[in-house]
């Protein structure tokens, strides 16, 4: 049996994650943040005799190109050819939903609506008469209820159904939409000359093409003119012609009338008795009770930073023992190796290299589950969209769009995102300025891997107030980010602002479900990496660290002092083993200073000593560039080498605290120059194919580490001046 | 405001115009009289769109989410009177400062 393709499209908000996970029980979920979803996501469904693939396209408000989403999700619809497409729809927002239900019957695919969340309609007093609704679009409507899974194996059926046969496809003739005698006849121009020249091969009708360009989809005219440029000539000729006739009769926009008949033939349906109201209709909601208390001018900014406090003081509080814990299984398995391999490369390797590398590393898990948990409440409660509103009016002031904000949350606005993702969430911003001005500033934000770092350094150098800590660096970050955009936007990035049009999702109770799967998958991303790319990095910057090595002379002067103390001492003394341990440190930190990475370091040190940066503090520094977890394993490859403690399994916190060259003005200092150097390579990498140039990418480099390397300098000298 | 009904750009519908007849009831006379924008607008009222200014992107958009002339809204204002979001349909939209002082509306 070959596997056949099912798509899922709908607005954002009507569900249409819950209804993904809900049938394939998807576990390759990636970001769900509002609006920002503009990969696809597959999953598979199998029940019974029926199996099929299921591709979650981005939720849309239309299949006209406004942003990236509309354009991924047609051209899906339009090459790949799904079997059946199913429309999710909102039941107790018929009207706004059904607007994307006409565009996509004019595409003349299999269509299945799936009426989802009719009991929310029905205690608003809603009542729905779904075989009328059907037979008046001329496809099967199916009433479901994602949260639950109610209806989801009749919708299932009718669509198995309709890739079988047995029901047929929509009649395209059953609603044809008219958009006024003027756009019509426009269009029948347009479709014969569209039909002539088979543009695309078919694989658009022609008269969605035409509806379209008449729409002024600049993506769509792009396109057009691409395959064809003199047929696109003629019909922009066509269109512009029927806009210049609207505009000088009507005083309107093309697009305008569409709308208005699309909403026009709407109503048409829902008037015809299928909907029925119970209730007052502008009743208050529960929803918007909440919101008026939350999306105050003043009080809801204060509420949200509380909620961002109390969120670090719960991660914080009840991390502390798990990572502990966590610490001492790696230390526990560092002993046991130690104590089975003989010394050489490859106990040095697994110890130094992979051990510390990424135990460093998972460490962490603990304090990044319970983070993304919190901001899984966040997210499905639907507060985190109240955020990016009340984030706007701020934004704007600091030549930002409210678009803008989703980017910098997910990048780490509360800290533990990801840049990457981040970066590619611009992709919904229209405004060229407003986009790159974003793109450069979201590297600014404290991403999951940043988090470790800071972590450490806190709770090594500033214990008492950790979640204080954490706050503050968060609310620094977004500062330095915002003037670094208000900056860009007045210099290389003038612009006119644009609007900024948002729906609020209600709010909902998280389901438990939908929590730990998003909590699980961004932890096993984190762990993912920590064993993947982090451990390559960390064996490389391991090698770089140990070789060449010493040279046979020096090695030789230690084998001698050695001897020398064998002569001396009883070779089980106390004092020949503290003996052999100084020499045995001293052996290992001549070998890094002597090493490619020691040698970088301790040449980078010419400029680092300003911000008060010793070399291996430098090693991982550069480590840091290409991937910001590496930092914390380097640290910890680099202060365990050495280490003159005999009591060698200490934290490396304590490490730091102990070693001369760090003090809380150096660990203030440092951290500052690790939130806001260089973005790691992946997002370099993401910046400039997001931006379509590497100019901008290297720009990005440049800009912030010469803003870290000032503003680390700036604190470490002005502390030492005031004597800290 | 004045002369505001004149502007040569925003997809402005006309009900009352020729080949028109939906009843919509933004006749001309209002739009230069009795129109404000939403940003100015009271609260909890309810309100018709009666057009939409800027660009054509920025029309058709509004228009996808629901907002074009001819539908009514009414603004959820928050307990201190933020202007903010608009409530139709069922649905609930934010909209920026320069978003709402694009749509001009008047009492339903």
């Amino acid at each position: 049996m070959n596997k056949l393709t099912l798509a899922l499209t709908g607005n954002p908000n009507a569900g249409k994650t819950t209804l993904f996970n809900a049938l394939t029980g998807a576990r390759q979920h990636v970001g769900n943040y509002p609006g920002v979803t503009v990969e696809r996501k597959e999953g598979e469904y199998k029940k019974d005799n029926f199996q099929a693939v299921i591709v979650d396209l981005p939720g849309t408000y239309s299949l006209t190109a406004y942003s990236e989403e509309e354009v991924v999700a047609r051209d899906f619809i339009a090459n790949e050819k799904p079997a059946v497409v199913i429309n999710i729809i909102d039941a107790a927002n018929l009207e706004r939903n059904l607007y994307l239900t006409s565009q996509l019957l004019e595409l003349k695919i299999p269509l299945v609506v799936a009426l989802n969340m009719i009991d929310v309609a029905k205690d608003r007093g809603i009542d729905i008469e779904v075989a009328k609704l059907a037979a008046l679009l001329g496809v099967p409507v199916l009433p479901i209820v994602a949260r639950t899974g109610q209806g989801l194996d009749a919708l299932m059926t009718a669509a198995q159904d309709m890739v079988e046969g047995r029901i047929a496809p929509p009649d395209p003739a059953k609603v044809k939409i008219s958009y006024g005698e003027d756009i019509d006849q426009t269009l029948l121009l347009m479709t014969d000359l569209i039909r002539e020249k088979a543009l695309f091969g078919g694989k658009y009708p022609s008269r969605w093409i035409a509806v379209k360009i008449v729409e002024n989809d600049e993506s769509l005219i792009r396109e057009v003119a691409a395959a064809d440029p003199d047929l696109g000539e003629r019909l922009k000729i066509e269109a512009d012609k029927v806009a210049d006739h609207l505009m000088k009769t009507f005083d309107t926009y093309p697009e305008a009338v569409i709308a208005d008949h699309r909403y026009g033939f709407i109503k048409g349906i829902l008037k015809s008795g299928i909907i029925t109201h119970h209730y007052d209709k502008n009743r208050l909601y529960t929803s918007d009770r909440i919101d008026k208390v939350l999306t105050q001018r003043f009080a809801g900014p204060l509420i949200m930073l509380l909620t961002l406090f109390s969120i670090y003081q719960i991660t914080f509080s009840l991390s502390a023992l798990p990572i502990a814990g966590v610490e001492t299984v790696f230390s526990w398995i560092s002993t046991l190796v130690d104590g089975l391999l003989a010394d050489g490369a490859l106990k040095s390797m697994l110890i130094s290299g992979v051990i510390d590398g990424v135990g460093g590393v998972m460490g962490f898990v603990p304090l990044i589950m319970l983070m993304f948990f919190c901001i899984a409440i966040l997210e499905d409660s639907g507060y985190l969209a109240r955020v990016a509103f009340m984030m706007d009016r701020i934004f704007r002031i600091f030549g930002l769009h409210g678009s803008s904000v989703m980017a910098f949350i997910v990048s780490g606005g509360i800290a533990g995102g990801c840049a990457v993702p981040g970066v590619m969430a611009t992709r919904t911003l229209r405004s060229p300025k407003e986009r790159m001005a974003t793109l450069l500033t979201v590297p600014f934000m404290n991403c999951g891997a940043k988090l470790p770092i800071l972590a450490l350094l806190i709770g090594a150098f500033f214990a008492e107030h950790q979640a204080l800590y954490m706050f503050a660096f968060t609310l620094l970050s977004w500062v330095v980010a915002l003037v670094a955009a208000k900056i860009l936007r007045m210099t290389v990035l003038r612009g006119a602002p644009t609007p900024f049009v948002m729906e609020l999702p209600p709010y909902r109770f998280p389901t438990f479900n939908g929590l730990m799967i998003h909590t699980w998958e961004r932890t096993w991303q984190y762990i993912k990496k920590a064993g993947t790319v982090i451990l390559l990095i960390s064996i490389i910057l391991w090698a770089m660290m140990t070789y060449p090595g010493l040279s046979p002379e020096k090695k030789a002067q230690y084998s001698k002092e050695r001897a020398q103390v064998n002569a001396l001492y009883e070779s089980d003394s106390e004092e020949a083993t503290k003996l052999f341990l100084k020499i045995d440190n001293q052996q290992q930190a001549l070998t890094l200073r002597n090493s490619i990475a020691g040698r970088i370091g301790i040449a980078m040190e010419k400029v680092t000593w300003l911000s008060g940066f010793e070399w291996r503090t430098n090693i991982a520094l550069l480590g840091g560039f290409a991937a910001k977890e590496v930092v914390v394993s380097t640290l910890g490859t680099a202060y365990s080498m050495g280490d003159v403690d005999p009591e060698a399994s200490t934290s490396l916190g304590q490490r730091l605290a102990r070693d001369a060259a760090w003090s809380p003005l150096v660990a203030l200092s440092a951290l500052l120059f690790m939130m806001f150097y260089a973005p790691c390579f992946v997002t370099v990498v993401c910046i400039a194919r997001e931006s379509g140039s590497w100019n901008w990418a290297i720009f990005s480099i440049l800009y912030s580490t010469t803003f870290a390397f000032i503003l680390a300098t700036s604190v470490y000298q002005i502390g030492r001046l005031l004597g800290f | 405001m004045s002369g505001a009904g004149f502007r040569n750009h925003g997809c402005r519908r006309v009900a009352g115009g020729a080949g028109a007849g939906r009843g919509y009831g933004c006749k001309r006379q209002l739009q230069i009289d009795g129109l404000l924008p939403l940003a100015e607008a009271g609260c909890g009222r309810r309100l018709q769109v009666c057009r939409v200014d800027g660009g054509r992107g920025v029309c058709g958009r509004l228009a996808s989410m629901g907002i074009f002339p001819g539908q009514e809204v009414e603004l959820v204002c928050a307990a201190d009177n933020t202007r903010c979001l608009v409530r139709l349909n069922g649905s609930t939209v934010s909209l920026g400062d320069g978003a709402a002082e694009k749509i001009l509306v008047k009492a339903a």
